[in-house]
């Protein structure tokens, strides 16, 4: 349909879970949701239901947040997105045709 | 603004890769920049709209939680937002790899 959109690398069913073993091995990371090209979720560590409600809104943001870039910047690109709340952390990584959402625990505390 | 926020700002500035500083209200007036108007007004109004939407989702999400800080990488630029009671802080840096 748009053919002059750059073709994205695929991503085989062994890279996605490749990636989501590595991602949740790591230590501070409580959960992982891998969504595909149409933001569904294909794997995850959540139920099926919380990944639904969980990636939504976020993948909102995102799409808010690359059309907002795109006029500032048609050339720019996103590549990682983190949202730091009190309690944790909640990375948005775009790779090709598969998003990563980690929620990982917040580091340091901060006092208000 | 007090003169403490002035000394931060001017420390931020300082700072090897910041590009730009945004200090922007609640209603995505930008109140100081270091940037030119046009980016200025762009910026602020991208991220003031998704300052909003993040606070709502975190408040969702967990009606205990709270959206303190935002950080977008992109291939160019590296734009950090610090939300406050009346206003919201922005520093854009290129990335350093």
């Amino acid at each position: 349909m748009f053919p002059d959109l750059p073709q994205k690398p695929p991503r085989t069913l062994r890279y996605v879970e490749k990636a989501f073993d590595l991602v949740k091995s790591k230590k501070h990371v409580r959960d992982v949701v891998i969504l595909n090209e149409s933001g569904h979720p294909v794997m995850s560590t959540m139920d099926r239901e919380d990944a639904v409600q969980f990636s939504g809104p976020f993948q909102a943001i995102r799409g808010r947040l690359e059309r907002g870039m795109s006029k500032i910047d048609p050339t720019d690109e996103l590549l990682m997105l983190r949202i730091r709340t009190r309690t944790n952390e909640v990375l948005l990584v775009p790779d090709s045709k598969i998003t990563l959402l980690v929620v990982q625990n917040a580091h340091d505390y901060f006092e208000k | 603004m007090s003169a403490e926020v002035e000394e931060l700002l001017k420390r931020f500035q300082s700072m090897k890769n910041v590009t730009g500083i945004v200090v922007v209200d609640n209603d995505g007036i930008p109140i100081k920049t270091t940037l030119d108007y046009t980016l200025t007004l762009h910026y602020a109004a991208l991220m003031q709209t998704v300052r909003e939407k993040a606070r709502q989702v975190v408040l969702d999400l967990d009606a205990t939680n709270e959206f303190t800080f935002l950080r977008l990488r992109t291939e160019q630029n590296e734009v950090m937002l610090c939300p406050q009671e009346d206003y919201f802080i922005m520093v854009i840096q290129s990335p350093c790899d």
